[in-house]
């Protein structure tokens, strides 16, 4: 059974008499321990499915399950367990991501200062989680002492404070340089590798591809595609179309236009595979 | 959470802190200057009142007429009293009087009294204070028991001499011989003791029959008081205190310690003495004083706590605006897993610090405030300075404090931070949901129908009137006189919330016009605009601000205009003109007293003599019809008709100007045989009407049946020449006379007068017939005589014939009493009287119809020397009368004729002779150097003087000035908050100011539109409030031009406000779009 698993979500924002469907049924399992990245453009749904994920918004319909948590049926109180103790944040604007009066080592003893964390362990697990993204020297700068880079590291080692089951990173790279970049995806990776938590890091950069196992690609609230990287191989990842519960399959875009498919294509069944063909004009036409 | 991340927070956040430390701080010093303000004129007021007050106001008096004063009292006073009780002075006496074994000879009676410290108050003139005599030898009542003195003026007008010896008891076996050893006059004749014991310094005047009997009070020694005439008149006594009491020691502030001291005292007193009684005129004082401070206090503490949540809200609402500006931190904190107590901690942790140093400066900004507002006159300027820092002033700054504390904290209770609050489904508002606003909107209509009928006397008169006329209701609610119930404050209040929340309910069909006007335009919706943002209470709330704001500026300004409009009439109606100018001659033609004075560049009338003016109850005016009429032509055919009417030739007998002595014949015939002592009287009157009474003496031994001399000296006449208007004859008879079938005539001749050079004027020699101005008065001696009056020849010649018979002799006292000859007639006088008096004498006498012009009557008046009977003949009715007020009461009459109508009660050492003039003029400082020479001047008042007295009545002002102050410290927050607001929106925002000028122009209509039912919502709660301000000014609520013009200054403001405000947070929902 998967650790993630979002059944059909549904998410419509309504402002006046207007209705926003930021996700159209979106299915996804995602494994525990796995590192994966979801791509898409502004306004393909992303953020929306982040958020439910990490339990600070609600879907409009369908399922979401996190482990152990119902994410659709959370109550409060569990809402506030979830997210202190299950999840982890990593958000682009660093300023979300710190409280600016605290010291990097008190940001990080915060969340587990929450979870009623004795004094002594918490000022013990900042350190070392300090340490494993590379700022044990930082631990009393203030964030405005910070550079951008290790702000976002920082806000990783955070995020671990409780040593959640999920980490979730909104554009984490989003505001700093490629050197930093790497940097904290380096720090992710060794956290998810260390820790074995499962790593959801949402992007519009389809270059992180080259840093995630999985990589699942979004647009107008469905999700596209779906790339698989084989960790032993140095070969492009393979790409998945993906198939909805309806049996409804999405090509992608670049595919359509090469092969100038409109607005149907001719399908072929063989034994161990469905070929898609543009359909003939005379086809189109009819 | 952990209150260490407190203190990093406020550092980091010290701007915001600092904002919402400073709005705290005013919150808390307006509240502190509430305390220091109303203390300081509270004291103003008592220092105000204490010192308008007369001695007599500061005196205790207790009395007991069973036993003497427990001596225990005293230190009741000082326990209770303190520095306030000064000392006592004890004064037994006995009660009524007796008048001895030889009545009537003297025709006088005695009280007996100890005056305690005697030596230190009064001062013998004559003799020596009483001493204790040796106990006499024998029981001869020539030999005097005790000695006593008596004050000069009773010794004199009772003919009681040194060394006399008087019998004080009737008795003869009991009967105390005293002797009079001294005559004492007051050591201080101000004293205030002395104006308490008018029976001793001036004697007792007691009617009897139609004469006076002028008894005296017999002082003597404690000693013999207490060995002498406590026991044999030990039922018959009474014991008194005279406690007096220092004003200087009474402090403003400790007024209601010195009211419950007063309140202990008279406990005590009534524990030991059950059957005492008290005047206390202290204490009559002090809860005069209290009541009326306690009564505003009310009104003002309403009217703050309704201050202090409009600023209270602002507080709130920069609270949510930093909140807002804080939105990173408290959705990370969220994030990470922060419960909304854990929220409300850290909020609480911070509120406190910001708290407690606005609570610490809270005297400082009250100081600062007080300052502030003083020097722009919208605080008075106080007497007394402000208070040291009492408990309460801290006691108000910490409930401010709390409140505001409150109000830092609720945002983060009710607000949900988090940045995903966009995609919540908007829910209309809950303080419109279950109809609260329309809820609200009834109580207070309720209460005000309240208002309506507690002050209706009929209630089914006062519902049908209602129905029939709605605007009966605002006409009842402005005519309550200064009612101290905070109810009916809170009644337009609640509709005023009412209404301002129903504003909630109106945004939507604003947005529903307005869409039609962006569809049209085809531009960004302004629907979407105001519909997408998350926090659009937030502009709600600074429209409620923005009208608090309004209201408390326009309802002081209405007030302070209203009441200094009122005051402005009233000093003028107090005044009586511009200038009031009380002089001590009885001239009759005020326009020739003030002729020399006048300046002819000046615009300069004097205006009337005024004899008697009483705004509030009814003014006699006294005018020279005939020159009058010279300064108001308007009012010539009214001053025609007076003159005419005003024909009434002065009566009695005139004698010369310069006469000094009346001398007459006097033939006293009897018909009884034994002698008669006849002695004769006359009543002389001068122009003013001023009476005085002489006696006549005879030249010779008086025979029966032979004309005798009589003669006697005149006074110098305050205004000359005198009239003899009275005649007086009364026979004394022996005690065993026989009074059946008793006549006998008395015959006057050759009334003459003796000018000041010898000269002799014959007055009347009864040769013509003059009867007619010699009348009998109505009142005789109860049923014994019958008197004819007429002219008989004797000797020839005609005389004056007085005669009357006894027609039974009961009950007859052994003398005569007086038969005086009447000769003054009741003179009918031209009045002119205001339409507001023959109203109310109509209502009274006229079967409720208005006395109008022709109409004769008579009516009673009060005047300073008791009541008078006024004849009068109506020659005209005016609704007004130049310098007179409105709705005034008045009369005016010839002045000559209104002197002798208030003289007639009057005695030559007390008289009516204070006048005024009333002067209006367009320059009062260039003619008040030419009032200042004038002649006998008293006083000079003018107007504008009275006006800044009345003006700057500090508890009157209490009211409205800190309304003005609220006012003013509300505009000065919403200012701070609309500043904040637009420091942190751009930081949010991030959107450049042409961007968001493009937008604003464009969405110009949306915004105008909310103006205009903002602007309307004030509107209505004004005119809801105003009438309600009739409360605090008692006067109906005048709105001048400058308060019209301030309004639509403040309403412009408002307006770009709330463009500035709605179009940023228009531009932060793109803005988030966008992202």
């Amino acid at each position: 059974m998967s650790f993630v698993h979002c059944d059909n979500l549904v998410k419509i924002y309504k402002v006046a008499d207007l209705e926003v469907v930021a996700l159209q049924g979106v299915d996804l399992e995602i494994d525990k321990g796995e590192m994966m990245a979801i791509v898409g453009a502004s306004g393909s749904g992303k953020s929306s499915l982040l958020n439910i994920l990490g339990g600070l918004d609600k879907p409009s319909a369908g399922k979401i399950r996190v482990g152990n948590y119902d994410l659709t049926r959370l109550k409060k109180r569990e809402q506030v367990a979830y997210r202190r103790k299950s999840v982890g944040f990593v958000w682009q604007q660093t300023a979300r991501n710190l409280i600016p009066y605290l010291t990097a080592k008190q940001n990080v003893e915060l969340p587990m200062a929450l979870n009623r964390l004795n004094k002594r362990e918490r000022e013990a697990r900042a350190v070392e989680l300090l340490n494993s993204v590379g700022l044990g020297d930082r631990l009393n700068h203030l964030p405005r002492n910070l550079s951008g880079g290790q702000q976002q590291r920082v806000a990783i080692a955070i995020a671990m404070a409780n040593f959640p089951d999920l980490l979730l990173a909104d554009e984490p790279t989003g505001q700093v340089d490629s050197e930093a970049a790497n940097t904290i995806f380096d720090a992710m990776l060794q956290l998810n590798q260390h820790y074995g938590v499962t790593v959801v890091i949402v992007t519009h950069d389809y270059t992180v591809s080259d840093r995630v196992e999985r990589v699942i690609t979004m647009r107008d609230g469905h999700m596209m595609n779906e790339f698989i990287r084989d960790n032993n191989s140095d070969l492009d990842p393979t790409e998945y179309a993906l198939v909805d519960r309806g049996g409804r399959l999405q090509l992608p875009q670049e595919y359509l236009d090469k092969l100038s498919i409109a607005d149907r294509v001719r399908l072929q069944l063989h034994a161990d595979y469905v070929a898609v063909y543009p359909a003939s004009k005379r086809e189109s036409n009819e | 959470m952990s209150f260490r991340y407190i203190f990093p927070r406020l550092s980091y956040y010290r701007t915001y802190f600092m904002m919402l430390a400073i709005a705290l701080s005013l919150l808390t010093g307006f509240a502190t200057l509430f305390v220091l303000y109303s203390n300081v004129l509270t004291r103003d007021y008592v220092t105000t009142q204490l010192d308008n007050a007369t001695p007599t106001d500061f005196e205790i008096v207790i009395r007991d007429s069973t036993h003497p004063i427990d001596s225990t009292l005293a230190d009741s006073l000082q326990q209770n009293l303190g520095a306030v009780f000064q000392g006592y002075q004890s004064t037994d006496r006995t009660l009524g009087v007796t008048c001895g074994i030889n009545y009537p000879d003297p025709f006088r009676c005695y009280q007996v009294a100890v005056i305690d410290n005697l030596e230190t108050l009064a001062t013998p003139i004559e003799g020596t204070f009483p001493q204790i005599l040796p106990e006499p030898l024998t029981d001869n009542l020539d030999e005097p028991q005790l000695q006593a003195v008596v004050m000069q003026r009773p010794a004199e007008r009772a003919d009681v001499t040194l060394n006399e010896l008087v019998y004080f008891g009737n008795d003869p076996d009991s009967t105390l011989p005293i002797e009079i050893s001294g005559i004492v006059v007051p050591t201080d004749a101000d004293d205030i003791f002395w104006a308490l014991q008018t029976n001793v310094v001036d004697g007792i005047s007691t009617p009897v029959g139609i004469d006076y009997r002028n008894d005296v009070v017999l002082l003597v020694t404690r000693q013999d008081f207490n060995t002498l005439i406590v026991p044999q008149y030990a039922d018959n006594l009474v014991y008194s205190w005279r406690i007096t009491t220092n004003p200087n020691s009474i402090e403003p502030v400790e007024l209601a310690q010195v009211q419950a001291g007063l309140l202990r005292f008279e406990q005590d007193f009534y524990q030991s003495h059950p059957q005492g009684q008290i005047d206390n005129s202290l204490l009559s004082l002090v809860t005069r004083i209290n009541t009326r401070i306690d009564t505003v206090m009310v009104n003002v503490t309403t009217i703050i706590i309704f201050i202090l949540c409009v600023l209270t809200l602002q507080v709130f609402y920069l609270s949510t605006l930093i909140l807002q500006a804080q939105t990173d931190e408290w959705t990370t904190l969220e994030e990470r897993g922060v419960t909304k107590r854990d929220k409300l901690q850290l909020q609480l942790g911070s509120g406190i610090v910001v708290v407690l140093i606005a609570v610490l400066l809270a005297p400082i900004f009250g100081w600062i405030i007080f300052n502030v507002l003083t020097r722009l006159d919208v605080l008075l300027k106080a007497q007394s300075n402000l208070d040291s820092l009492s408990p309460k002033v801290f006691i108000w700054a910490m409930g401010a404090g709390i409140t505001g504390l409150i109000a830092i904290i609720v945002p983060v209770w009710i607000n949900d931070t988090t940045q995903r609050e966009q995609s919540a489904t908007r829910t209309q508002p809950f303080l419109t949901q279950f109809y609260v606003d329309i809820g609200i909107i009834v109580f207070g209509i309720l209460l005000i129908l309240r208002t309506y009928f507690v002050n209706s006397d009929n209630v089914s008169q006062s519902i049908e009137a209602l129905i029939t006329n709605p605007a009966i209701l605002s006409e009842t609610i402005t005519n309550q006189q200064s009612k101290p119930d905070p109810l009916n404050l809170l009644g337009p209040l609640f509709i005023g919330v009412g209404l301002a929340i129903f504003c909630l309910r109106i945004f939507p069909i604003i947005d529903v016009v307005a869409t039609f006007a962006g569809r049209r335009r085809k531009s960004v919706s302004p629907e979407i605009a105001l519909r997408q943002q998350p926090t659009m209470k937030y502009s709600f709330i600074l429209l409620l601000m923005f009208m608090a704001v309004i209201i408390m500026l326009v309802s002081a300004i209405a007030l302070r205009y209203t009441n200094n409009q009122v005051l402005r009439q009233r000093a003028i109606s107090l005044t009586g003109g511009d200038i009031r100018v009380n002089f001590l001659q009885t001239a009759t033609n005020v326009t020739d007293l003030f002729a020399p004075f006048v300046d002819p560049a000046t615009q300069f009338t004097p205006v009337l003599n005024l004899i008697e003016r009483n705004p509030n109850q009814l003014s006699l005016i006294g005018i020279n019809p005939e020159t009058v009429a010279e300064h108001y032509p308007e009012y010539s055919d009214v001053f025609n008709a007076m003159t005419a009417e005003n024909t009434t030739a002065l009566n009695g007998l005139l004698l010369p100007e310069d006469a000094q002595a009346v001398s007459m014949q006097v033939n006293n015939r009897a018909e009884y045989t034994d002698p008669t002592d006849l002695q004769i009287e006359i009543t002389i009157e001068d122009q003013l009407g001023i009476k005085e009474r002489l006696r006549f003496s005879p030249t010779a031994d008086p025979q029966r049946n032979v004309f005798v001399e009589y003669t006697v000296n005149l006074p110098v006449a305050i205004q000359p020449p005198w009239r003899v208007t009275e005649f007086h004859a009364r026979t004394v008879l022996p005690a065993s006379t026989a009074f059946d079938d008793f006549t006998q005539a008395i015959f006057i001749d050759d009334i003459t007068a003796i000018t000041s050079d010898g000269e002799a004027v014959l007055i009347d020699d009864f040769e013509r017939a003059r009867l007619v101005e010699w009348e009998l008065p109505n009142r005789l001696p109860r049923g014994l005589v019958a008197v004819r009056l007429t002219t008989s020849p004797y000797s020839g010649e005609a005389s004056l014939r007085i005669g009357y018979e006894v027609l039974e002799a009961e009950n007859l006292n052994p003398q005569f009493n007086n038969i005086p000859l009447n000769s003054v007639r009741q003179t009918t006088i031209p009045i002119i009287i205001s339409e507001s008096l023959a109203s109310t004498w109509g209502n009274q006498d006229n079967n409720g119809d208005e006395l109008v012009s022709g109409l004769e009557g008579e009516r009673t008046l009060p005047s300073g020397l008791g009541s008078i009977q006024l004849n009068y003949r109506i020659v005209a009715v005016t609704p007004h009368f130049p310098t007179l007020i409105e709705d005034e009461q008045f009369i005016i009459a010839p002045v000559n004729q209104l002197w002798r109508l208030l003289n007639r009660n009057s005695q030559p050492d007390d008289y009516y002779h204070w006048n005024q003039a009333w002067i209006n003029t367009d320059k009062p400082e260039s003619v008040e150097p030419f009032i200042a020479e004038l002649p006998t001047l008293n006083q000079v008042i003018s107007a504008s003087e009275t006006f800044i007295a009345l003006r700057d009545d500090p508890l009157a002002n209490l009211f409205q000035t800190l309304v003005y102050a609220g006012g003013c410290m509300s505009g000065v927050l919403f200012l701070l908050v609309f500043v904040f607001y637009h420091s942190i929106t751009p930081a949010t925002t991030q959107v450049h100011f042409s961007t968001r000028l493009r937008f604003t122009l464009r969405e110009i209509l949306l915004y105008i539109l909310m103006f205009i039912g903002a602007v309307g919502v004030t509107f209505c709660v004004l005119v809801l409030i105003l009438p309600f301000l009739a409360f605090f000014s008692a006067e109906r609520i005048q709105m001048p031009l400058s308060t019209l013009l301030l309004l639509a200054g403040l309403s412009m403001f408002g307006l770009l406000a709330l463009l500035t405000v709605l179009t940023s947070r228009h531009l932060s929902m793109q803005k988030n779009e966008d992202a």
